[in-house]
């Protein structure tokens, strides 16, 4: 799911809607944005790679 | 050139523990490019040079007193040890550095012959395993084939299936891919991700000015064009995975680290050991001339800090100054930093830019100039929002919409990992039952997903890092149950129990010491909880006491405020300090006093917070105290309405829970609202601390010690001894920093107004 291209263009996600709508009917649309908001900020707090070393990941 | 420092201390050693490798990869730099001395190098690493290896490794960590050291396995192909080998290095390494510092293990592998078995031993040992895919099996089979040229796809494949395992999980340090333009950026890309990595990185394949990559045309940037491409899909989809080469190059834009060897100007701070014992340089060089990555030190003649002091390794330490005149010049050095050292190589020296010169500096340029892009999020919150969560005295409405955005945000990441579950795999029953009771029992669903810790473990779930005790997509189950528990309604569901422990978050921890890491069944009805696995079964009473079985989830109550004392969620450690176990009864009645007390002085002291706290505070988690006895206290970016302190007394737990639920709130607020211009600057020197600080963490520190000075400054009217000197100390600290953040130009408009708002509050308050 998250890896659907994001329009910048679309109008931010509610978070009303996602609040008060029930969870099996919440779609992609839906929580993709909040997703990959609170991710995005989840990995740059933790962008520590495991070693210098460019031969190993 | 300025000789870099003489003895800078080496905190990566690449270990070459086999010299061979069961695939023939035809870009291979260790066996494929110029340097030929895998041909006379022992097949693997002996145990007499293993020993040495170590013993240098311990020495010089014991020297130079570095609190870690990483040891990367490689080859050839670490895995031939076989399982017993490997196992035995490993335990070798562990026993002769592991008491002198904390030793991280990596392993780089091609995966194909990695195993159940192979698994048990790298978890018991806890190696990182990176494993090298070059993307779909075209990309893949294009060079990773074995020598009768037969795929290697499946093989890898199949093992990274291994490593998706819960049990292995934590094991995968992420995919490692070497680019060929001829390949389909895109398809590599979605075929990378496919594989459900924590980490990707793109190696340029390794090249020189007299042996340059393979391009379409004479000066076309076509690796530049390639990597363009990856990085504006990945962009796009709003970096589903951390990639180390684009992290780098965001990273070293604002100025931090680049972590990698490949680019910036961090020193380089590994050497190799090669089967032989023999030290050498970055394996890379290999591909510059024979012989070059040499030293002429082997790990019986010499010590690490020999190796550092080399000219060659010394010369990589130094920055700028180690670079070309032509790069030293580039816009962009501080960035690319030369690049990868063999890249520069051709007529007998590496003092050129790399051979990839172009190409970087396109790339860099590109990723520069589209930064990732924030994703707006509508909380329906007033426009005066900001000025509310400014206000000194508190504001309980506002922070009652900043819970409300966190349920949505919670609930949008539960549907996430929902819509990652393997049809009928574990958790999927536990979903259809929460959406189910979303239905029923809304407000039980809304109590779970407001838990803290729930937050901490779907957004570990989603990065792929849930690990250990904490607990994989199956614990929606988990939560679930403990919505139903909350609404009393009868659900049926096997839920995950780790360590012997089934955890019903809010609700409380079934002890099943005889099941270990496995699954139970859970039967709830009104006001009943039954767990049952083989023959065991536990049968309790929400509210009853707890026993031998069952740890229910204690409360710190005051009058109006009652919070989770929170000593058995999995997922508490999400704070990075160590929490207490379970306490026992007199620890669990002394935090009840301390809570109370500290209660009735904040709403004394600061009654607009203690609203605050009533609203938005959900647990606190009592920490152990480390050896040298300091209080600690912290929050936690994913968990909001959650403090986790050392115990104290009450009136330092006052202070400490308004100033830590102040991070809490500004991270929530920082989930709905962008405060800090990513493109900023973000050193910015503070009072409370000797490091620079980055500019969100400044203006965290703002918010919280904004409440704590406001504290003491009711104190010091109070003639409190020694309250004066500590509201001082707190409203400079403050004040400086909120005058640093304003000429440092690093926050948007919104940030701004709440900073504004912060200066105009304290310019009531006395000198």
């Amino acid at each position: 799911m998250t890896t659907a291209p994001l329009r910048q263009d679309e109008p931010p996600v509610s978070l009303v809607r996602v609040r008060a709508e029930p969870l099996d009917r919440l779609s992609a649309a839906d929580i993709s944005p909040i997703v990959r908001r609170v991710m995005a900020a989840h990995l740059d707090q933790t962008r520590i790679p495991a070693a210098k070393f460019s031969s190993f990941i | 050139m300025a000789p870099g420092p003489a003895r800078a201390a080496l905190t990566e050693f690449v270990l070459k523990v086999h010299a061979r490798c069961d695939l023939a990869c035809d870009h291979c730099y260790v066996y494929e490019h110029a340097d030929q001395s895998w041909r006379r190098r022992p097949v693997r690493m002996t145990p007499d040079v293993l020993r040495a290896a170590a013993g240098r490794i311990a020495e010089h960590a014991a020297a130079h007193g570095l609190p870690d050291v990483t040891v990367v396995l490689h080859g050839g192909e670490p895995l031939l040890l076989g399982p017993d080998g490997l196992g035995q290095v490993l335990a070798e390494l562990r026993r002769v550095i592991g008491p002198v510092t904390r030793l991280r293990i990596g392993m780089q592998t091609n995966g194909v012959l990695l195993s159940e078995r192979f698994c048990d031993v790298l978890a018991e040992h806890d190696v990182a395993v990176g494993v090298s895919l070059d993307g779909d099996r075209a990309a893949n089979d294009r060079h990773r084939i074995y020598r009768s040229g037969a795929s290697s796809y499946d093989q890898v494949l199949r093992a990274l299936a291994l490593l998706r395992r819960p049990a292995y999980r934590r094991l995968w340090s992420g995919l490692l891919c070497t680019v060929d333009v001829r390949n389909d950026p895109i398809a590599v890309y979605e075929a990378l991700l496919a594989q459900e990595p924590s980490r990707i990185d793109f190696l340029l394949p390794h090249a020189t000015w007299d042996d340059p990559p393979w391009r379409p045309a004479a000066g076309d940037t076509a690796y530049a064009r390639w990597l363009r491409a990856v990085h504006d899909r990945w962009r796009a989809d709003g970096r589903p995975v951390p990639v180390r080469l684009f992290d780098s190059l965001l990273s070293t834009a604002r100025g931090g680290p680049s972590g990698t060897e490949w680019l910036g100007l961090d020193p380089v701070d590994l050497a190799v050991i090669e089967t032989d014992g023999e030290w050498e340089q970055a394996d890379s060089l290999k591909t510059a001339y024979d012989g070059a990555p040499a030293t002429g030190m082997t790990v019986f003649s010499h010590a690490a800090d020999d190796v550092a002091a080399s000219p060659l390794l010394a010369r990589r330490r130094s920055g700028r100054a180690g670079l070309s005149d032509e790069c030293r010049r580039c816009p962009v050095v501080d960035q690319c930093g030369g690049g990868l050292f063999a890249h520069r190589y051709g007529a007998g020296h590496f003092d050129h830019p790399s051979v990839y010169c172009a190409d970087l500096k396109e790339l860099i340029v590109h990723v520069n100039e589209n930064p990732p892009e924030p994703v707006r999020l509508d909380a329906g919150l007033p426009d005066d929002f900001i000025d509310r969560l400014a206000a000194p005295t508190g504001d309980r409405v506002a922070i009652g919409r900043l819970v409300e955005a966190q349920i949505a945000i919670v609930r949008a990441l539960l549907a996430e990992v929902a819509d990652r579950l393997p049809a009928g795999g574990a958790g999927a029953d536990g979903w259809e039952a929460l959406t189910a009771l979303d239905r029923s029992a809304p407000e039980s669903v809304a109590r779970i997903a407001a838990h803290p810790y729930v937050r901490a473990w779907a957004v570990d779930c989603l990065a792929g890092t849930g690990t250990g005790a904490r607990q994989g997509p199956g614990y929606l189950s988990a939560l679930a149950a403990a919505a139903a528990l909350d609404a009393g309604v009868p659900v049926r569901l096997d839920v995950p129990v780790r360590s012997g422990r089934l955890h019903l978050p809010t609700m409380g921890t079934v002890l099943l010491p005889e099941v270990g890491d496995g699954t139970a069944r859970v039967e709830t009805g009104p006001g009943s909880l039954r767990v049952r696995a083989g023959d065991v079964t536990v049968a309790v009473s929400p509210g009853a006491a707890g026993g031998p079985r069952w740890w229910p989830t204690r409360r710190l109550v005051a009058p109006d405020v009652s919070v989770l004392l929170e000593d058995g969620d999995p997922h508490r450690d999400c704070h990075r300090l160590p929490a207490d176990d379970r306490l026992d009864d007199a620890g669990a009645v002394r935090w009840a006093e301390t809570f109370a007390a500290a209660w009735q002085v904040i709403r004394d002291e600061v009654p607009g917070h203690a609203e605050e706290l009533r609203t938005g505070l959900r647990a606190v988690v009592p920490l152990r105290r480390s050896g040298d006895g300091v209080s600690e206290a912290s929050t936690a970016r994913q968990a909001f309405g959650g403090v986790a302190a050392t115990e104290t007394d009450a009136g330092s737990l006052a202070v400490l829970l308004v100033h830590e639920f102040q991070h809490s709130k500004m991270n929530a607020l920082l989930d709905v609202c962008d405060l800090v211009d990513g493109t900023g600057p973000i050193d910015i020197t503070v009072g409370w601390r000797p490091d620079p600080r980055p500019a969100e963490a400044v203006l965290h520190g703002i918010y919280a010690h904004a409440a704590v000075a406001d504290i003491w400054r009711v104190r010091a009217d109070r003639q409190v001894d020694g309250a004066q000197a500590v509201y001082r100390q707190y409203r400079d600290w403050t004040a400086e920093a909120i005058g640093a953040l304003q000429r440092a130009d690093a926050l948007t408009p919104a940030g701004s107004r709440l900073v504004r708002q912060v200066a105009r509050s304290m310019s009531g308050w006395p000198s």
